[in-house]
């Protein structure tokens, strides 16, 4: 299917012009007017992502109107309709050339939409919340540099442009979160997100080179081409060592596959990105920044790219299933590790973070057992809620004037009841309680991990067969689930901690305490809807369009029935809401909400009107007849994503990987799951609610004592920062300082530097001693010279000079001074003597005459013959010799 | 007997006393006189060619040679004299104004 253009540089572009006029003028503007411009760069970015995804009403045609033709669960490779912007070619240079491209598929469509229409929310947000901050203009600034960046990762269609995002967003993290940097523990926060993102930044481009070294390319649609017959089963063999004794074979020091190389190196990079471990460790410290930033950048966008990569690139991951499964475990192993550590946490937003980092441990066990659309939907869901949550937790922290800690809260629903009401339909959400948008997209990650196989993994660092594969991605099914139940837990504990039971602040700040600005509520209100209702994008199959029952004379399926009742149960909450948020509830000195401004309510009255009318969308069945799709999701990500099993990448050769969900699983299994994770989280919410239902609890409290060690150990983050600090920062710093006394200040500044000026000093000195101005030394320079001349031109050389005439070749010495050197007689003449017949001895018709006489040398055959010379100066007592090879019987001169 | 050879000798050996005097002596006088001495040596060099080849190349040389070394006297006694007016010294070795 052929890619359709459309003007789609505009959505990255809208924000980072918002950015450049807030940065740039935005100290002169007034707040209304840095809002109006900030919000509206997003708005319209989304509404363009919207005219570019459904706009077949406007246009020609958009990307959902080309649904029709998709057939489903065809394999991979960009076959999917997409629309494509390229502005110029960036990179033209040797091999390699990269265009600044833009491309929207249905993958990055998600994205796109996830992005914007939170982004725009927590824009919204933003406005109440940061009211009152002298740096506005900078803020949303900052803010919009960081929309327009992420627009830019998950647009382009190349690696680079990603990488460019990537990086764009990793900058934008450290101003965000070093906002307030007046505070030295603001900007060291920034400083290590910075940081840690730059760790993993390194795998990324590593693995980016290794890819163009094996593939050639950096396109998306070039390496889903090209990538899978370029690595697959394509072998490095580094480093020859021999040939085994035993079996023949070479041996290697290095025998890798290529493909596993790239798939770990730009996971480091999402690790450092999404906060896995080992490079979570910024996330929570992130939570210094103002809490919008929190909620933009750590709950709906950021620390998605890491899993965005992956699934872009599926098509080099299910090429080595090891990496997939490493994949699979580092994300299961931190679900789990960061949600123990979740339990101890005091800090409202610190809960969250690590709640965080806990969930992309879900998605990213899901893209590595090849869930990939399950992988996606929890990311969107996962937006919806964790935004809410954030920025529920800044309204409570607004309202209590900067109080962050639980324990001095409770009871909060009488003061804040917006607040409560859409922080408990996100803490639902995210317990995966059924039918809010938690439980499906959890769900189908705990299904894929259940029952996906790897039908053939390839040898390499791990030696694995798919029978431990297939234990081993049973034990992650385990662990997911354990982690599912702490979530529930301990969401529920910050739940009841601070909105339950009695209030438990200091008098004089709930004195003061004021409740959230229309601009606040407003974006909580919309995202607890969304929370409630985006499950309608992944219902398992056994809950559309499998076996119908008639009730009152209409045909329902019997999964439509409870997700009726949700949609139902989320549009009374959205309405209650409503009238809480329009109640005025007593206050004291609450200043004019910033964003009674007609910018804000309308779009926000437009959103939430469309929620309302997604709900009364689902009802349209029941009233017409017609089913939701199951598994929308995936059909919708069948091209860009692998859906079944399968990829033929030469013909006759099937590579194998049975991903989920499209394995066949029966339906009982399913209700079973489903009713085991069901139960899990129940379990959950109600040990939760009944400990901490009044407040922190007392039996708590003593088995916290008794654990002692343990517990501080968990509550201190398992001493991870310590352990960096001790086994990394300092020898780092000590190599610092080493280099900074011993190699700067010693090496270069007194031995190079001093040195070479005293050796010029020393040389200088030299030289003028040669101008003493003192003639006697001067005269005996003269004299010395004159000694070197004279010697030079008397002392004997060798140099040979051969006239060959037929076979004779006549010999003579030559010297520079021949005519002297014959005057001299006696013992001190110099003896010259040819040796012709190379038999090593001087016969008397070989001895010169004279120095400078001729010797004759008599050759009877032709060929080459060696002839030596001989002189022998008893001047200088010296003997030398030279042998030259003469050819006979070529006249030669 | 007498060869050419001890002539040359001599007059190598005159000339290496004439320039052992450059070097090693102080007094500015001793030094000219050792200049002559150095001109002499080569002089006579020049004589034992002559004798030597038969020609009188050499001796009209040499006779160039005093000619000069007549002249080249006098202007550096002229020299002496007139430093010493100014520096009442003649040390060698005192007279370094073109150092450095």
């Amino acid at each position: 299917m052929k890619p359709i253009q459309f003007p789609l540089f505009l959505i990255p572009l809208l924000p980072l012009l918002g950015a450049a006029i807030s940065l740039i003028f935005g100290q002169r503007m007034r707040r209304q007017s840095v809002h109006l411009v900030a919000v509206g760069a997003v708005v319209s970015a989304c509404v363009v992502a919207l005219i570019a995804i459904f706009g077949h009403w406007i246009g020609d045609v958009s990307l959902w109107s080309l649904r029709a033709g998709w057939p489903v669960g065809t394999g991979h490779g960009y076959g999917a309709p997409r629309l494509v912007d390229t502005a110029y070619t960036w990179i033209a240079s040797g091999g390699l050339e990269i265009k600044a491209g833009f491309m929207l598929d249905p993958l990055s469509a998600i994205m796109v939409l996830v992005v914007t229409f939170v982004g725009a929310l927590i824009h919204i947000y933003s406005c109440g919340y940061m009211a009152g901050d002298k740096d506005y203009a900078r803020y949303f600034g900052y803010l919009n540099l960081f929309t327009g960046s992420m627009l830019i990762l998950v647009l382009g269609d190349n690696l680079v442009l990603m990488f460019v995002g990537w990086e764009g967003v990793g900058l934008c993290s450290y101003l965000l979160i070093g906002f307030w940097y007046e505070k030295d523990a603001n900007a060291s926060a920034g400083k290590k997100a910075f940081i840690v993102n730059r760790i993993g930044d390194f795998g990324f481009i590593l693995g980016m080179l290794l890819l163009w070294a094996t593939v050639g390319t950096l396109d998306y649609s070039q390496l889903a081409a090209n990538a899978p017959e370029a690595l697959l089963d394509k072998r490095w063999h580094l480093f020859y060592q021999g040939v085994d004794m035993l079996t023949g074979q070479k041996m290697y020091l290095l025998d890798v596959q290529p493909a596993q190389l790239i798939g770990l190196s730009l996971f480091i990079g999402a690790m450092g990105k999404s906060a896995q471990i080992p490079l979570y460790i910024w996330l929570p410290d992130a939570m210094a920044g103002p809490t919008p930033v929190s909620a933009l950048i750590h709950a709906a966008t950021m620390v998605t790219a890491g899993v965005y990569m992956v699934v872009r690139l599926n098509f080099i991951y299910v090429l080595s299933p090891t990496v997939m499964l490493i994949v699979a475990s580092v994300g299961a192993l931190t679900a789990l590790y960061a949600a123990t550590i979740a339990f101890t946490q005091n800090d409202i937003k610190k809960v969250l973070a690590y709640s965080t980092v806990s969930q992309l441990g879900f998605m990213f066990t899901a893209v590595g057992v090849g869930a990939f659309g399950a992988g996606i939907f929890h990311l969107a869901t996962h937006a919806f809620f964790k935004a809410c949550l954030f920025m529920c937790a800044g309204a409570v922290i607004h309202a209590l004037h900067e109080e962050q800690d639980i324990r001095e809260m409770g009871g909060l629903r009488k003061y804040l009841p917006v607040t409560h009401w859409t922080f408990l339909v996100s803490c639902v959400a995210i317990a995966g309680l059924p039918f809010f948008s938690g439980f499906f997209s959890k769900d189908m990650i705990i299904l894929g991990t259940a029952v996906n196989t790897f039908a053939k993994t390839d040898p390499g660092v791990l030696m694995l067969t798919p029978g431990v594969v297939k234990i081993w991605t049973y034990c992650l099914y385990g662990v997911l689930t354990l982690a599912s139940l702490c979530t529930a837990f301990y969401m529920f504990r910050l739940y009841a901690l601070t909105f339950l039971g009695k209030n438990r602040t200091k008098a004089d700040v709930i004195a003061k305490l004021h409740t959230p600005s229309n601009s606040m509520r407003w974006p909580l209100i919309i995202l607890a809807g969304g929370a409630a209702t985006l499950g309608v994008l992944g219902l398992p199959a056994v809950m559309a369009g499998s076996g119908t029952f008639k009730l009152f004379g209409m045909k329902l399926t019997n999964g439509f029935i409870f997700f009726a009742g949700a949609v139902t149960a989320a549009q009374l909450l959205l309405l209650m809401a409503y009238f809480f948020a329009n109640k005025v509830v007593a206050t004291h000195g609450e200043e004019k909400p910033a964003s009674t401004v007609w910018i804000v309510q309308v779009p926000v009255t437009v959103i939430a009107a469309l929620l309302v009318f997604l709900g009364v969308w689902a009802w349209k069945p029941i009233l017409w007849g017609k089913t939701i799709p199951a598994d929308f999701i995936n059909t919708w990500l069948a091209q860009s994503v692998p859906g079944r099993s399968g990829i033929t990448v030469k013909a006759g050769y099937t590579h194998h990987l049975d991903v989920a969900p499209y394995i066949q699983v029966s339906h009982s299994w399913e209700w079973i799951f489903m009713g085991i994770a069901t139960v899990l989280a129940i379990v959950g919410v109600a040990l939760a609610l009944a400990i901490y239902r009044r407040g922190p609890s007392q039996p708590v409290g003593s088995l916290v004592a008794s654990l002692g060690w343990f517990y501080r150990l968990v509550h201190d983050k398992y001493r991870i920062d310590e352990l960096y600090d001790f086994v990394i920062i300092r020898p780092l710093t000590w190599f610092a300082w080493f280099l900074r006394k011993g190699v700067d200040e010693f090496l270069i500044d007194k031995v190079l530097v001093t040195g070479v000026s005293y050796l010029v000093y020393g040389l200088g000195w030299v030289g003028a001693q040669l101008q003493s101005g003192r003639s006697r030394q001067y005269i005996a320079a003269v004299l010395v010279g004159l000694a070197v001349m004279i010697f030079l031109v008397v002392r004997p050389t060798t140099t040979m000079t051969l006239r060959v005439k037929g076979n004779v070749v006549h010999v003579r010495a030559g010297t520079a001074a021949d005519k002297v050197v014959g005057v001299a007689g006696g013992k001190f003449r110099t003896k010259v003597g040819v040796d012709c017949n190379d038999n090593g001895k001087i016969e008397p018709n070989e001895r010169a005459a004279t120095p400078t006489s001729w010797v004759n040398c008599q050759f009877d055959k032709p060929g080459k013959q060696k002839i030596k010379m001989i002189v022998d100066d008893k001047r200088f007592g010296t003997r030398s010799e030279t042998t030259r090879v003469v050819t006979i019987g070529k006249e030669r001169r | 007997m007498i060869s050419s050879v001890h002539f040359l000798l001599l007059s190598a050996l005159m000339f290496m006393i004439g320039a052992a005097g450059v070097l090693l002596r102080r007094n500015i006088l001793v030094v000219l006189m050792s200049i002559e001495l150095m001109l002499n040596g080569a002089n006579l060099a020049l004589i034992t060619f002559s004798r030597i080849q038969a020609n009188t190349h050499g001796q009209s040389l040499a006779f160039i040679v005093v000619a000069i070394a007549a002249a080249e006297a006098a202007v550096g006694l002229a020299i002496v004299v007139a430093i010493f007016r100014g520096r009442r010294t003649t040390n060698v070795d005192d007279l370094d104004l073109m150092k450095n």
